[in-house]
């Protein structure tokens, strides 16, 4: 293990820590690692009581420092793998508490910051505090300095990314917030990688560096990442590698939109806010395939990937010449095209680019945009709100809003504020079509079309997300030997689904501690096989079984974060729309899932009570119990 | 009968849709071997690969199928490559 930097930007004091082996060896890195690490400054490592909620706060979000505070922090952090030859370790995570749902906040991006930073010599960086004008801090060998932001405050990303590389170093990487997060739109991402445009976009994570009047984090570095046993690695790496293209070749020919024909066809792609069935021709239109065949120049590939999903696209002429650098994956083509029902793929395009640099979460743009088409639609805003008409299929109304929610202008500051918020204030029926879990906006695939991602949504403790379960993967065709299943589930049964959810979520902790890219399961990877390589790097004896247990103790962590905020089985339920309303048409034209069945045996599986709390008894299996402290509805001793 | 093949598959640029003539009480694996037998052996590998172990997910009518699943005139078969779909 390396070290940890903490920048308080009040006190301009940067301090160095070693990273602690003992928490490692319990919750491996990235967001797993930072979930340990927020708990503690919030509410202390003896559970309540100790943090900075203070002693005496029950559950609840009273007491607690919001999450654009000064004094709350913001980490980003490498795992054990990122910086090795392991493959599609090029990641890291960036966890605070966010300011879009109130409650435990994690976001996950590829590109090269993660090694930079690893190079330069720090496991992960936090940053508390509030600088009184802009800055940007300089990461390289071992050393970390509060440089002054004022010629890049205002400007885009990809401006802000070749400014700070000329001012620090070419070969640095750069984590910057646009416009967006420095007014602190609650959906901000942090982007990386300039045009490569990499992001950590969902939670609302730029707003905090935004608060901090942080604009950009640039590293750079050239120390050796320790590896236990390198030629165990480079074994254990090199037949796994070889074969992952051809396991899955479309991912690196045609990107993740490669797929968007097919998920609209078995009913996976929410269209026109969630309401339609069925949208053959656009999804074709918008389709990965049609991107290779027109504005497709080259492909990105995350250090050490050899899948290469990311696109790089350029617009020569028409209305959006100029589109320069990274193309729009799958859930960007989703949210800014199929949910807002436009199939113009250079448009959607530019749509895309404009959330990269100006700093925005493209799914949560996306769906916040979708939402006010359909409250223009049934009468709760006008021409005079939007600035504009916001006609479904209107590209330029798409266009239109997306400045305006990263500028914060008009109608844009409040849907920046997420359809939760915005459908409390505009009132009436709007409730019924904000489409979100916890606060936070649905991505791009639809738990009518798999009874397990329903599950998962509910349950993840970032919100609906379908990240945190990844479980509509193996319902598509990816088998989870290492669970013992032997073929693909039916999408629509009910019994297991809890389970499964669960295992899912478990695994999918331990990809976002070690930092391994989940795409790497559409691959041949399992869960074993980072079980492997995290032996290899860190000399400690993972296998299957205790990196599974890892990763439950991490899923339970984060969940025990929300309970102190409040968070209980009256939070762990899907939107109207999703619950209650059927698509009609296309793939999963009947299906509603049935989380009133399934979250039962999700809850048993955990060890959780009835009011999806933690119980002590599996606590204590987790090496938690002292972490929860005194945690409501436990049984009577 | 007559059917109609959605096809998905890696080896196709934007997806396309083709009609396939086949015997009464063919299956979509049946239609899978002739889709082959037209298309060569690049095109059976992103269906089964080498080892012979299914690498597509049938659908017929947007439904739910299997290979041994029996068509009927008119229908549509789909052969989907596993889902993919980031943001992180």
């Amino acid at each position: 293990m390396g070290k940890l930097l903490v920048a308080d930007l009040t006190s301009r004091k940067i301090t160095q820590q070693e990273t602690d082996p003992k928490l490692c060896a319990e919750f491996i890195g990235g967001s797993g690692l930072g979930a340990a690490l927020l708990y503690d400054f919030y509410f202390g490592r003896a559970g309540h009581g100790g943090g900075r909620a203070g002693a005496g706060a029950g559950c609840g979000a009273a007491g607690v420092p919001d999450a654009l505070a000064p004094e709350s922090p913001l980490w980003f952090l490498t795992g054990p793998l990122c910086g090795t030859i392991a493959p599609t370790s090029g990641r890291h995570a960036v966890v605070a508490r966010s300011p879009l749902t109130g409650i435990w906040g994690e976001s996950d991006s590829g590109g090269g910051f993660g090694p930079a930073l690893k190079k330069a010599g720090f496991d992960g960086v936090c940053i508390v505090g509030q600088a009184e004008r802009p800055v940007y801090l300089w990461i390289h060998d071992g050393e970390c300095e509060i440089r002054d932001a004022a010629k890049v405050w205002g400007r885009d990303t990809y401006e802000t990314d070749a400014a700070l590389r000329a001012e620090t170093a070419q070969k640095a990487v750069v984590a910057a917030i646009g416009p967006a997060g420095e007014r602190c739109v609650p959906m901000a991402a942090i982007m990386h990688d300039g045009r490569d445009a990499r992001a950590a976009g969902r939670c609302g994570l730029g707003a905090v560096m935004g608060a901090k009047r942080l604009k950009a984090i640039v590293a750079a570095g050239s120390a050796r990442v320790p590896v236990a046993d390198p030629d165990a690695l480079r074994g254990a790496v090199r037949e796994v590698a070889k074969t992952m293209p051809d396991k899955n070749p479309g991912l690196g020919k045609n990107g993740t939109a490669g797929s968007i024909a097919g998920i609209e066809h078995v009913g996976d792609l929410p269209i026109r806010n969630w309401r339609d069935g069925s949208w053959e021709e656009g999804a074709a239109s918008l389709s990965g395939q049609r991107m290779t065949d027109t504005i497709l120049t080259d492909r990105y590939h995350c250090p050490t990937c050899p899948l290469g999903c990311g696109r790089i696209v350029r617009i020569g002429a028409g209305k959006y010449a100029g589109v320069d650098g990274a193309g729009p994956e799958y859930e960007s083509l989703g949210t800014l095209g199929a949910m807002c029902l436009v199939d113009d793929l250079e448009a959607v395009t530019y749509a895309s680019e404009l959330c990269n640099r100006l700093g925005l979460d493209t799914i949560s743009a996306g769906a916040a945009i979708a939402f006010a088409m359909e409250a223009y639609e049934k009468g709760l805003l006008s021409k005079k709100d939007a600035g504009c008409e916001l006609l479904w299929g209107d590209a330029a109304a798409v266009i239109d809003m997306v400045g305006q929610i990263g500028r914060a202008e008009g109608l844009g500051k409040l849907l920046g504020q997420g359809v939760r918020r915005a459908a409390a204030e505009l009132g009436g029926l709007a409730p019924e079509w904000a489409v979100h879990v916890k606060g936070l906006e649905a991505p791009a695939h639809d738990p009518r079309a798999y009874n397990s991602v329903g599950v998962g949504y509910a349950t993840s403790n970032r919100g609906a997300c379908h990240l945190q379960g990844f479980t509509h993967i193996p319902e598509r065709g990816v088998i989870m030997s290492d669970f013992g299943y032997t073929a693909v589930a039916d999408r629509f049964g009910v019994a297991g689904k809890g389970k499964f959810t669960a295992l899912m979520q478990d695994a999918m902790c331990v990809f976002d501690a070690a930092k391994t890219c989940k795409f790497a399961l559409t691959a041949g990877v399992q869960p074993s096989t980072v079980a492997s390589w995290l032996r290899c790097v860190t000399g400690l004896p993972w296998d299957y079984d205790t990196m599974m247990l890892a990763g439950e103790r991490m899923f339970n962590l984060k969940r025990l974060f929300n309970v102190r905020l409040g968070i209980s089985r009256k939070d762990d339920v899907l939107p109207p729309r999703l619950q209650l309303h059927k698509r009609g048409s296309g793939g999963a034209a009947e299906n509603l899932p049935p989380l009133e069945a399934m979250l039962p045996e999700y809850y048993q599986h955990r060890g959780w009570s009835e009011e999806g709390i933690p119980l002590r008894e599996r606590l204590e299996q987790l090496g938690l119990a002292k972490w929860a402290g005194d945690l409501p509805g436990q049984p009577a001793k | 009968m007559r059917i109609r093949v959605l096809l998905m598959t890696d080896e196709q640029g934007t997806p396309v849709k083709t009609d396939l003539e086949l015997p009464d009480g063919a299956t979509a694996h049946d239609a899978a071997k002739k889709l082959v037998a037209a298309r060569g052996a690049g095109f059976g590998r992103m269906l089964w690969g080498d080892d012979g172990q299914w690498r597509v997910i049938v659908f017929v009518n947007r439904k739910d199928a299997a290979p041994e699943t029996p068509l009927r005139d008119g229908d549509e078969l789909a052969f989907l490559p596993p889902i993919t779909g980031g943001a992180g």
